[in-house]
């Protein structure tokens, strides 16, 4: 209460003392705080004393002549900024630059935004809509971000081919980019994750391939063809699902001679879908003295009337004779390896009467028959627009392969086209036909055997596997029989010659039989020999290739 | 409170005496010599200085020259020094004004408290350089011939001035500030609380304290002086 008052107070003297009045005289008004006012009155008038100061003209002449020559140094250019532009308008200008700068960077924005294929910006755009993809932690989610970008460089793709009518391919190799990441992504998931990112990729597929289809040049429509078998092949592998560890990589089935001989059916069994004969697993234990073969029906060929679990998954909207062949080709890459095995057979006048005897020299006569088997893998499309100029597989001639005269066996092989689009299927699993050539001294370098088909007119009514009915059956090779899995593939009546049906999809043609043909005498007894049907086991689902006409006959 | 008569009284004859001793109209001419500044004349001579105009510039040095002279004289204790810090202040505002943004509602106090900001920080930079270099003055050690006809009387000015600064550097900024306004240029208590930014009643609370404290150290000196004439 007394502080305040006391700050009055003096606040009160102070005002007397500017005012004129004495110490005394304040003291005196405020006698009660006189003792606490005296010291604070006295400071005062000491204070006061301040206002009598000032500068003298000489300092104040020293000064002036200071500010003068700062004010010559200050008007002196020194910045970098030229004369007459303030600080003022080096903001104005540089809020100009960023606005300029944040216009551009919208108008760039919006223009990769819309862009379309064929635009500049359009590679830029594919790079940039990719990236929430990278984002994405989880498989899953990044599996189903690459799909919807792949779907929406599908959806451009169709604009631009109806607009422009050309397939763009940044828009194509975007597309099959993104099904190949999301394929990827999902390979590791659940089979129904997987299965629905392979639905996805297919419905690409069917797209492309109705693009293609609707494609006016040739060039378009082949881009979108080949596009088409990616996906669809991507799609596939995805269907099938990570490779277990258990599976070989390589899938090379390999053909005996002897498989034709043993493949050939009775008459009445030839017209019959018939699984391929494959030969029995080596390690499934000790053969049999017998050389009768026996089919063994494998899970290489899966059953005639059993379909393959991605036709249950696509339904109808797939082609049926393209799924099978790719379905084939997935059944087969699941086989273990079987190692290159002995498949020429010795004619019956080259075996030995025993075991244990030596082999006998070549013989320029031994002639041995291969089969090869062929594998469709063409789209239903394209192979329905192919079977309209594909003779009918049961007259076409049975072409048989026929070994260099080095070799001293002939091999007489029954080559069947193998047809298939490129990137349509995983790497082919070429079939390859491996003749042992008896011991290391007789086996000849030879290079694959040259195609020569047998003439059409010396096919029905002549034997052209009866001399390879003549060759016995190696006793270690027991080919069993895989049935064919669509034997009305192509419309096409298995006859004789399509009686065995394809297990080997193939996407080249690899007929390659190894460089050493089994020339060597089997111990076991050789087959009877079957009758003139004995070489039409293979079928013909394609139209073979340009044959030579020297090679004939 | 019985308080000791002999201090009470020599108190009390110091106040007497150093009253009888103001003259009452020096305190007048001194209110004719410190005219109030408007707010006027910053907003007409500030664009000026910050172009650079020269007219201007002085101008204003006759404005403030003599009331920041004031203050660093009592800050330092040493007219010289003042005098130099003064023009070392005007260099600064030269200098820097370009930077200076008004305030429209108070210019004038706006401007002051940046002037007085400089000071303080003039000052401030004055001791560390005389902390690390000591320096002495001439006028100290050797006297020169007095043109004052009553030296007695410089020395005492000097003297006073001497613990006027002691004083004040035991306050704080805004009792220093307060204190200066009140005495230095003789601001009314709403001028020094518009220059401060504070209310009156905070300026009377400064006001108290800081003279309170100058009182208890002014009359601890004049106690010594006392006891040593007696």
């Amino acid at each position: 209460m007394s502080k305040p008052n006391l700050a009055a107070i003096l606040d009160d003297c102070l005002q007397r003392l500017q005012a004129g009045a004495t110490v005394d005289d304040c003291l005196t008004h405020h006698a009660a705080q006189a003792a606490e006012l005296a010291p604070m009155l006295a400071a005062a008038v000491q204070l006061q004393a301040l206002a009598t100061y000032h500068l003298s003209d000489a300092q104040k002449l020293r000064a002036r002549v200071a500010l003068r020559e700062t004010l010559a140094t200050q008007s002196q250019p020194h910045t970098w900024l030229p004369r007459g532009l303030g600080l003022g308008r080096v903001r104005g200008l540089a809020l100009s630059g960023v606005a300029a700068l944040l216009l551009f960077a919208a108008l760039t924005i919006s223009a990769v935004a819309s862009s379309q294929p064929g635009d500049l910006g359009y590679l830029l755009r594919v790079v940039i809509e990719r990236a929430p993809a990278l984002v994405q932690r989880a498989p899953a989610g990044r599996a189903a971000v690459e799909v919807t970008v792949a779907e929406r460089r599908l959806g451009e793709l169709q604009h631009h081919v109806e607009t422009a009518g050309q397939a763009s391919i940044t828009a194509l190799n975007a597309l099959l980019a993104g099904d190949r990441a999301a394929a990827d992504q999902a390979s590791g998931l659940s089979e129904p994750k997987r299965v629905e990112i392979a639905a996805r990729v297919t419905q690409h597929a069917n797209a492309l391939t109705e693009l293609a289809q609707a494609a006016t040049e040739p060039r378009t429509a082949s881009a979108l063809q080949t596009a088409a078998a990616e996906a669809l092949a991507i799609a596939m592998r995805l269907q099938a699902g990570p490779p277990t560890p258990a599976a070989p990589p390589v899938t090379r089935p390999t053909f005996t001679p002897t498989e034709t001989r043993d493949a050939t059916p009775a008459p009445g069994e030839t017209a019959l879908p018939r699984p391929t004969r494959t030969p029995e697993a080596r390690s499934a234990g000790p053969r049999p003295a017998s050389a009768t073969p026996t089919r063994v029906r494998t899970r290489l060929a899966p059953a005639p009337t059993g379909a393959p679990p991605w036709r249950a998954q696509f339904g109808s909207q797939t082609p049926q004779p393209g799924r099978r062949a790719t379905a084939i080709v997935q059944t087969i890459t699941a086989l273990p390896t079987r190692p290159p095995r002995p498949t020429a057979t010795p004619t019956p006048d080259r075996t030995p009467a025993g075991p244990g005897l030596p082999p006998l020299p070549p013989d320029p006569d031994h002639r041995a028959t291969v089969i090869v088997q062929t594998a469709t893998a063409l789209p239903a499309w394209i192979e329905t627009r192919r079977a309209e100029h594909t003779p009918q597989t049961p007259t076409r001639p049975m072409p048989t392969a026929t070994p260099s005269p080095k070799h001293g066996a002939r091999a007489t092989e029954i080559a069947l086209t193998v047809t298939a689009l490129p990137g349509f299927m995983p790497p082919p699993p070429t079939r390859t036909r491996t003749p042992w050539a008896g011991p290391p001294s007789l086996r000849t370098p030879t290079t694959r055997p040259t195609r020569t088909p047998t003439p059409p007119a010396t096919e029905p009514g002549s034997q052209p596997t009866r001399s390879t009915a003549l060759a016995s059956p190696t006793p270690t090779t027991r080919p069993t029989r895989t049935p064919a899995p669509y034997p009305t593939e192509t419309g096409a009546r298995p006859t004789q010659t399509a009686a065995a049906a394809t297990d080997t999809p193939t996407a080249r043609p690899t007929h390659t039989p190894t460089p050493r043909p089994t020339d060597t005498a089997s111990p076991r007894p050789t087959l009877p020999v079957p009758g003139p049907g004995a070489t039409a086991q293979a079928a013909t689902h394609t139209p073979q290739p340009p044959r030579t006409p020297g090679t004939r006959g | 409170m019985d308080r000791p008569g002999k201090i009470s009284d020599t108190c009390e004859n110091w106040a007497t005496t150093r009253i009888s001793r103001a003259d009452s109209s020096l305190i007048s001419v001194s209110k004719a010599m410190h005219p109030k500044i408007g707010d006027e004349q910053i907003t007409a001579l500030l664009p000026r200085c910050q172009s650079g105009e020269a007219a201007a510039v002085e101008a204003l040095y006759d404005l403030y020259a003599d009331r920041l002279y004031r203050y660093l004289l009592a800050r330092t204790g040493n007219s010289d020094v003042a005098a130099d810090l003064t023009t070392e202040l005007f260099v600064r505002v030269i200098k820097y004004v370009g930077g200076f943004r008004l305030n429209r509602h108070r210019p004038a106090a706006s401007f002051s408290a940046w002037l007085y900001r400089i000071a303080a920080n003039l000052v401030t930079d004055q001791r560390r350089a005389q902390r690390r270099l000591p320096q002495v003055s001439l006028e100290d050690e050797w006297p020169m011939p007095a043109h004052n006809p009553d030296p007695h009387h410089v020395v005492e000015r000097q003297e006073t001035l001497v613990r006027l600064s002691q004083a004040l550097s035991a306050l704080s900024e805004d009792q220093r500030l307060v204190i200066i306004g009140k005495f230095g240029e003789e601001m009314s208590n709403a001028e020094i609380a518009a220059t401060l930014g504070k209310s009156e009643g905070a300026v009377k609370s400064l006001q108290h304290r800081a003279l309170r404290a100058l009182g208890r150290l002014l009359g601890a000196e004049l106690r010594q002086e006392n006891a040593e004439y007696v």
